[in-house]
């Protein structure tokens, strides 16, 4: 009986997407199956005004400056383009994500933090946070982590343009979109058009190298081919006054902060079919010693290995149906090494999982736009290993598979003509933990051409991961806990969105939300040893403000603030690590006509409580960067300097750190050389 | 075993979910890059000029003038056009402010930001010949002769039949059998 269920589980695994693809064809007039390509402006010009009438165009705002799909969208969304980070000189999305309204980013010297809304707590992986690369899942299946980094997938070069859209959207997305969700879309191939070859240089010894090889064919396909590669010395020495003693090197960790990662990434497309495949590698040691281990040792490095294959086919239809159908594998794999008076230990993690996704977009009586959806994920491998390596000692080896399953539709309805209801409701099956329902309300009002106003309610939750339920180190320092259930999220929130003539847009929002049953590292006062538990609650809420000014004699300007308290209603604290002021203003000013920018930047993060019961200062950055493009044809030359001023500050440290507040970089430089063939 | 029968249901239910709405349309472009709306409105006033007889200016030799009037939505969205010639003819496109003299142009855009006079601009535009384009709701009820407007995220005209028989302007029938007509006489 298992059998034949398995039987008939594949065959309707295996046999999904080819079935779609011939059912689609049968019912397509064979004539229409070459797919019209997406014009481009050239193109454009060469067409007739009946060719002209059936192109669909993107919806932007009057003067084509703000894409509309912004305000109409369910939710306060922020955009990041190509050029910004070009204008910009940001290294990593990490760096990209910085100068987004109400985000921080902290840094352990090994990874990377985002922190939304207040909230970013030490020792988290980023897994309360969605990202999609085109509509790819990045996220992993064992920490739930995302890689944001140097160890991001992607190199940022490739990137077209981020929408990071704020609240709960679990509703569309599932599990982890808690309280972001983060979409990048890719570069496309026609973009590079030809041979793109870039090369930097910057402090701390580091070096990067990029091929990248896009172009359009027979107006059908498409490619991108792009690899990089990238090493960093680090800095020389690091001083951490809680090593300061005799033994362990009077604090100084010398030579072990270097970093390297290579990657490829490719993109092929073909009338309705979109391939997409991503590796990524990279290696990193650890000056800081965390979890015990020997501090200044050059053995104690982690190494992140990220692909994934992933085949989209998406059509749109003229009665308004647009389908998109995936099918992707996935892959990741961690391996740290870990020094204990001079034992190495293995610490390792291996996810491998498959799906399949299926989506239609259909307008009804040209007042309902509906999204009706379903997901399957199979997690083949979600496996953990602990091992020391000589003497030999096995200390944990979990092996674990699972599935889980997704149905969901979403209606944007158009009440009266200024007036959009957005309702979607999502269902969610985990082998696991059993069924999650998520919904969304918007209600979007645009009661003059240039103001809107949002209205949202959601929810959104997160399953407890696998490293969460059961890593242990055989009563080391910590124990499984299998009994975890999932975390939710209920949030509130008010959005104004004005336009002011022709070059300004104003935003502010008002939320409030509330976690039950969250998922937090404790120490159980018993045995001492750490564990994951649903025992906190935490209740926060922010205002923030964002004005941008665009297109005025080619000046760009984004200037936001963001106020937020978090407070852990079980303890009455607030949260640590969470500022509750962060700004920023960023310009940029043509010297020259579209071909000499002068972009600085200037970002304030306010005092934040340390896990020590500390607090780091508020500190003031500074970064600016110098863009030279099309001077010769086809050179584009940046020069960038990071924390100008050399302002020396900290981010909070995590339960495995020693230090309470681990310092970060001073000023660094990084020259870029970018040539077009 | 009873996973798997849910698992199996939940498949079921993805596959028929795909084939539930009847594909019984063509395809149209797929959805990623898009052009803008103001770059597939360019190329359609491009169009036009080919559909319309344009008087001859004294200042102006052969050369068409197309002038943009009010906040100009369309940035570099004509660039591609720039140095094509009309039927022959060259022509340019200069952004102008409201007070502005227009009486050497052959056609005029109307921006939205000219809302509040639209009146005064389309009689004055009228009574020294020139063609009048707008894209702005009720521009066309208002007098202008070619509106453009959206729908389903498509771009489409509609023609005041009124405005373009008054003022003898010839438009082919070939672009009248794309528009939506506007008159009162009909």
């Amino acid at each position: 009986m298992f059998a034949m269920v398995f039987v008939i589980r594949s065959f309707f695994l295996l046999c999904f997407p080819i079935f779609c693809f011939v059912i689609l064809s049968l019912l397509i007039p064979a004539g229409f199956l070459q797919a019209q390509e997406v014009p481009s402006i050239v193109d454009l010009k060469k067409m007739t005004l009946e060719q002209l009438m059936e192109i669909e165009v993107a919806r932007v705002y009057g003067a084509s400056k703000f894409e509309q799909k912004i305000t109409e969208a369910p939710s306060s969304v922020s955009i990041v383009t190509a050029n910004e980070i070009k204008k910009y000189g940001w290294r990593s999305l990490a760096e990209i994500l910085r100068s987004v309204r109400g985000v921080f980013v902290t840094n352990d010297r090994n990874y990377s933090y985002l922190g939304v809304r207040g909230f970013g707590r030490p020792g988290d992986y980023n897994s309360r946070i969605l990202l999609l690369i085109d509509g790819h899942r990045v996220n992993d299946n064992i920490y739930d982590s995302l890689l944001l980094g140097n160890e991001f997938i992607l190199d940022v070069d490739l990137i077209d343009r981020i929408e990071f859209t704020r609240g709960p959207g679990s509703s569309l997305y599932g599990s982890n979109a808690f309280f972001a969700s983060i979409h990048v879309i890719t570069r496309p191939g026609k973009s590079i058009n030809g041979l793109e070859a870039s090369t930097e240089a910057g402090s701390l010894k580091t070096y990067k190298g990029r091929l990248t090889y896009g172009n359009k064919f027979l107006t059908e396909m498409e490619m991108l081919l792009s690899g990089s590669f990238y090493s960093s010395g680090g800095n020389e020495r690091l001083y951490f006054r809680e090593y300061d003693s005799p033994s362990s090197n009077h604090g100084l960790a010398e030579r072990v902060d270097r970093e390297g990662f290579c990657n490829i990434f490719s993109t092929v497309s073909f009338k309705d079919f979109k391939f997409q495949g991503g590796w990524n590698k990279r290696e990193k040691t650890i000056p800081t010693g965390y979890y015990g281990t020997d501090f200044n040792h050059p053995g104690n490095q982690t190494l992140d290995g990220r692909a994934y294959l992933d085949l989209k086919y998406q059509r749109g239809f003229k009665n308004g149906t647009d389908v998109t159908a995936r099918i992707f594998y996935d892959y990741y794999q961690y391996k740290g090494d870990y020094l204990y008076s001079g034992v190495v230990n293995k610490d390792s993690s291996l996810g491998q999982w498959w799906g399949i996704e299926s989506r239609i977009n259909k307008t009804f009586f040209e007042k309902h736009k509906v999204i009706l959806g379903l997901e399957y994920t199979n997690n083949l491998r979600q496996d953990q290993k602990n091992y020391n390596q000589e003497p030999y000692r096995m200390l944990l080896e979990d092996k674990r598979s699972s599935w889980n399953g997704a149905l969901y539709i979403q209606d944007e309805y158009s009440i009266i003509k200024n007036l959009i209801l957005n309702a979607g409701i999502r269902y969610d099956y985990f082998k696991t933990f059993g069924g999650a329902v998520n919904p969304r309300l918007a209600l979007i009002f645009n009661p003059l051409e240039k103001t809107f106003f949002k209205l949202l309610y959601g929810t959104a939750f997160r399953t407890p991961n696998v490293f969460e339920l059961y890593y242990h180190d055989l009563g080391n320092t910590s124990k499984p806990n299998p009994d975890l259930k999932k975390e939710t999220i209920t949030t509130y929130e008010l959005i104004w969105e004005q336009y002011l003539g022709k070059y300004l847009r104003g935003h502010s929002s008002l939320y409030y939300y509330r976690i039950n049953d969250l998922i937090s590292q404790t120490i159980d006062p018993e045995d001492g040893l750490m564990v994951y538990q649903n025992i906190d609650k935490t209740e926060a809420k922010g205002l923030e403000l964002g004005l941008e000014i665009r297109g005025l004699k080619g000046v760009e300007a984004k200037a936001s603030y963001a106020w937020q308290e978090a407070i852990n209603q079980v303890s009455g604290e607030e949260l640590t690590n969470s500022p509750k002021h962060l700004a920023r203003v960023g310009l940029s000013i043509p010297l020259l006509q579209k071909k000499i920018f002068f972009s600085p930047e200037l970002r304030y993060m306010g005092r934040r409580k340390t896990l020590g019961g500390n607090a780091t200062g508020g500190f003031l950055t500074m970064n600016a960067t110098l863009l030279l493009q099309n001077l010769i044809p086809g050179l584009e030359i940046s020069g960038g300097v990071y924390n100008l001023g050399d302002q020396s500050y900290g981010d909070p440290g995590g339960a495995e750190h020693r230090q309470d507040i681990i310092q970060q970089d001073g000023r660094t430089f990084r020259l870029k050389v970018t040539y077009r063939f | 075993m009873f996973i798997n029968i849910r698992k199996s249901i939940l498949l079921l239910l993805l596959f028929i979910g795909t084939l539930g709405f009847e594909m019984n349309g063509w395809p149209v472009s797929a959805q990623e890059t898009k052009p803008t709306q103001y770059q597939v409105k360019a190329a359609f006033i491009y169009n036009f000029l080919q559909f319309i007889d344009l008087p001859l200016r004294p200042n102006q030799g052969m050369n068409l003038t197309l002038f943009i009037l009010g906040e100009d939505p369309f940035g570099n969205a004509f660039d591609p056009f720039q140095g094509e010639k009309i039927l022959g003819r060259k022509w340019n496109i200069r952004p102008i402010r409201y007070g502005q003299d227009f009486k050497d142009g052959h056609i005029l855009f109307i921006a939205a930001s000219e809302k509040g006079r639209i009146n005064q601009i389309v009689k004055q535009a009228h009574t020294q010949g020139l063609v009048t384009i707008g894209d702005t709701d009720g521009f066309g009820q208002q007098g202008v002769m070619i509106n453009l407007f959206l729908e389903r995220n498509r771009v489409r005209f509609e023609i005041n039949m009124d405005s373009v028989r008054n003022n003898r302007i010839l438009i082919s029938s070939h672009l009248l059998k794309l528009a939506r007509i506007i008159s009162k006489n009909p």
